[in-house]
């Protein structure tokens, strides 16, 4: 294998290395024996699927959590961070992906946040936009046009980037971490930022650079170390690989006996979408699902499949299109109606909008229908322990009382009620949103061999997930959407990752992210 | 707003204007209401009863400033009023009981400190909510003042030092109350300490983004509890004023200045959810809320109105203040 560590080519001393960071959430672990080391003046990228670690190892490096193995050397000398002040007082910056910024304070405010120039224990409100100003005239075009006077809030999201990087660069920092910085950026802001990230490079500043975008990396970083699965699977030098070869790096996994087996007939036609539109989410989009088979809606973050399955569960109002159940016409003007006749949304941030956290579990099974369970107005015991028994047994979950509150229950386990709510309610057609995410791969297994089972007894099961090894190891048939058009569907042998990043970065031209 | 305008004075008006814009509207309502006031009765702008008003809110005033920074960091002090009374009753039987009446009330002072950091610790590093926190705390307080004055009132035995402990809270230099001076020197160093000091601006931070101050190495523990710290000595300090004032505290002495308070500061432009606000707005707003109930004596207006009226002016602010975010935005 080429690109060991000690073969990447020296590019400078090294400034900060980490050596065999380990740390676990939970039992699980999140980052095992991860080393990286980074020199001065160099761009690093860091590369994973979603929930590889690279948060979490840079969360690390900047004092935000603590590792529970392994050492972090500066400089050559060992550091301890307990806190992110510790982090930056040796001199390591954060660029926060959701910028982190206090909107009514103004910008000097914000980029002298932890060392307010102070004179006698007064601001020296002088001496702060003086500062502000030298610091944001470093970032020649770009800074033009920001006052260190106004509030934040009137600042455009790339000029509160440049903010941001300037509140690290007042810390005069030696590194500086990039999360994902031109997610909120068009083109020609991004080019402004990476103008500007040449510059501090060339001044010796070290960049991490995290993103899922290749053709960034590619055009902009030195040096690519690609995690999975909290492990780093290798160090290399961009000049040395391609991108394909850091995908497949990325997501190669074992897929194999890791998922249930396929189906190998599919039944009659149940769901069938027609023409559906709502801009400027997604066009124009038609797709049927059947018995017996799993249907994966596949594509980057923000392409629009959680926004077309919220459309046909009538979550969001469609402005054109035709959705049938079994041949029938389904108008449904909300999520309520669409449930009636058959149709169910499982939501994909569980904690947020799927469940009531302090409720028991019975109580969140029964919610979405209460008036089944009840008779002459009072909610009957019996009907509610039948149910209850029934989907223990069929879902697996374990808990020991009924009357337990749900956020006791592993998260794996509340995924699983989650579904088990869904199906009190009979539906014909589910449609799942990221079924596994944030949970163990035990769980995660169980769940994949449930939804089998569900799409066995009838149901016509629908999946998205930020997975992609999930998709194509779950789902029988894929389709894939690209800035909310559907650009191709994928079945059989043809479905595989490889496929569809090819029909991705085809439709789309640049972007390849890795966590689809 | 000319931000490329290179002309620094230009430009530091505009942003001055924008930034106490809503202290400026405050200020203007409170002339409007002045000169309505010296219309309806020639009463108003005598000597006598301005001076009774200001002494009126003198010491709400003075727990105003700590308020501004509670609600600045995001949290706001429900325990201040029954602070206050705590603070009196407790220089009342210290001293009645043979405590000299100076230390006395460096007790009453330290009563509400104590108070104060109870909140700022349960608050601040174990996380509860300020709510719950303070309105508990109100309720301790309230019932060791009802415990201390058996559910009446004690008045201060005389003894050496009262008179000049009185003097503190009745007296007049030159015909200018004392506890209205005191009150306008807290004003003014508050007003300086919260908008120019380097701690203070920690407490922005921290209402504006908690998580951002954290992540940026701010000490969000510690800023919380030092806020609540504060308010509960300020508290304190306005309990031993009050009692200075009337000689004697009872079962429901500072009751109701918490609400006073919190209105006050809102209507002066402090906003609910942290990150905004001056000691100078919650002081007009303060001003603003005595001087109506003033005008409502003066009318002849009864007291259950007068609790009407200030409730409707407290949701018309708030009103204002959401509408004028929503244009914002």
């Amino acid at each position: 294998m080429r690109g060991l560590l000690q073969e990447v080519k020296m590019q400078g001393d090294c400034i900060l290395e980490m050596k065999d960071i380990e740390k676990h959430f939970e039992g699980t672990y999140a980052l095992k024996g991860v080393s990286v080391t980074l020199r001065k003046g160099e761009i690093h990228a860091l590369v994973g699927e979603n929930g590889a670690g690279k948060s979490t190892l840079m969360n690390i490096v900047s004092g935000v959590i603590h590792q529970d193995a392994g050492k972090i050397y500066m400089a050559g000398k060992e550091v301890h961070f307990t806190s992110p002040n510790d982090a930056q007082m040796a001199g390591i910056g954060f660029v926060h992906q959701e910028l982190a910024l206090c909107h009514d304070l103004s910008v000097g405010n914000n980029i002298f946040i932890s060392h307010l120039p102070d004179k006698r224990g007064l601001v020296n409100t002088a001496a702060l936009n003086r500062k502000s100003r030298e610091l944001i005239d470093k970032f020649g075009k770009s800074g033009q046009g920001i006052d260190p006077n106004a509030p934040v809030s009137s600042l455009s999201v790339a000029q509160q980037q440049i903010v941001e990087i300037a509140k690290a660069l007042s810390m005069d920092c030696r590194v500086l971490i990039f999360d994902e910085p031109t997610s909120s950026l068009n083109e020609e802001e991004a080019a402004g930022l990476f103008a500007v990230i040449k510059k501090l490079a060339g001044n010796g500043i070290a960049i991490f650079y995290i993103s899922h975008k290749m053709d960034e990396i590619f055009s902009h970083c030195d040096v690519i170390t690609i995690l999975r699965d909290g492990r780093l699977i290798e160090t290399i030098n961009v000049a040395d690989t391609s991108s394909e070869y850091v995908v497949t790096k990325m997501v190669g996994r074992e897929l194999g006996s890791l998922y249930p087996e396929k189906s190998e007939t599919r039944g009659e036609e149940i769901l069938r979408v027609e023409n559906l539109s709502l801009s400027p989410k997604f066009h124009d989009i038609s797709f049927s699902t059947y018995k017996k088979e799993i249907l994966g809606l596949c594509g980057l973050v923000g392409a629009g499949r959680s926004e077309i399955a919220r459309a046909v569960c009538g979550i969001d109002r469609i402005q054109h299109g035709r959705i049938f159940l079994e041949g029938k016409q389904v108008n449904a003007r909300c999520c309520k109606e669409a449930s009636n006749a058959g149709i169910c949304y499982l939501t994909e941030d569980r904690k947020a909008d799927g469940l009531f956290l302090d409720m028991s579990l019975t109580e969140n099974i029964i919610a979405p229908q209460l008036h089944s369970f009840a008779s002459h107005g009072f909610i009957s015991k019996k009907k509610v322990f039948d149910v209850l028994t029934y989907y223990k047994k069929l879902m697996h979950v374990k808990f020991s009382e009924p009357q337990q509150p749900i956020k006791s229950l592993s998260g794996g386990n509340q995924q699983k009620l989650m579904i088990a709510k869904i199906i009190a309610m009979h539906p014909k057609v589910v449609f799942l949103d990221e079924p596994t995410r944030g949970i163990d791969v035990g769980a995660k297994a169980e769940i994949h061999s449930l939804l089998r089972e569900l799409s066995n007894r009838g149901i016509s099961v629908v999946v998205i997930s930020s997975e992609m090894p999930e998709t194509v190891g779950i789902c029988d048939r894929v389709i894939i959407i690209n800035n909310g058009t559907k650009i191709g569907e994928l079945a059989g042998k043809n479905l595989t990752q490889e496929q569809i990043i090819s029909k991705i970065s085809a439709a789309d031209g640049v972007n390849v992210k890795g966590g689809i | 707003m000319n931000m490329l305008n290179e002309n620094g004075l230009t430009k530091k008006l505009n942003l001055q204007k924008l930034r106490s814009v809503k202290e400026l509207s405050v200020a203007i309502v409170l002339c409007v209401l002045l000169l309505f006031a010296s219309l309806i009765s020639p009463a108003f702008f005598s000597g006598a009863n301005l001076k009774t008003t200001a002494v009126g809110f003198s010491c709400s005033g003075i727990i105003a400033i700590a308020m501004t920074l509670a609600l600045v960091s995001g949290g706001f002090d429900l325990s201040v009023g029954s602070v206050l009374g705590l603070s009196s009753i407790s220089v009342v039987v210290l001293s009645n009981s043979g405590v000299p009446i100076g230390a006395a009330c460096v007790f009453g002072c330290l009563v509400g400190v104590l108070c104060g950091m109870i909140n700022g610790f349960l608050i601040g590093y174990v996380r509860l909510n300020a709510f719950i926190t303070t309105l508990g705390m109100q309720q301790m307080a309230r019932g060791l003042v009802y415990v201390l004055t058996n559910g009446g009132s004690v008045g201060l035995k005389t003894k050496a030092g009262i008179t000049a402990f009185r003097f503190l809270g009745s007296g007049t230099i030159r015909g200018f109350p004392v506890i209205v001076i005191i009150f306008l020197v807290f004003a003014v160093l508050g007003d300086i300490i919260v908008r120019k000091s380097s701690i203070a601006r920690n407490v922005f931070f921290v209402g504006s983004n908690e998580k951002t101050a954290m992540l940026s190495g701010i000490n969000t523990k510690f800023v919380k509890m030092m806020v609540y710290t504060m308010t509960g000595t300020l508290s304190g300090i306005a309990g031993v004023l009050t009692l200075s004032r009337f000689g004697t505290a009872t079962a429901s002495t500072g009751s109701g200045v918490e609400m006073t308070v919190i209105s006050a500061a809102v209507v002066g432009g402090v906003s609910l959810s942290g990150g905004k606000g001056t000691v100078a707005g919650a002081i007009i707003g303060v001003i603003l809320l005595s001087i109506i109930t003033n005008i409502l004596v003066i009318m002849n207006v009864s007291v259950h109105w007068q609790n009407f009226i200030t409730g409707m002016i407290l949701i018309l602010a708030i009103i204002f203040d959401a509408v004028s975010n929503i244009k914002r935005r």
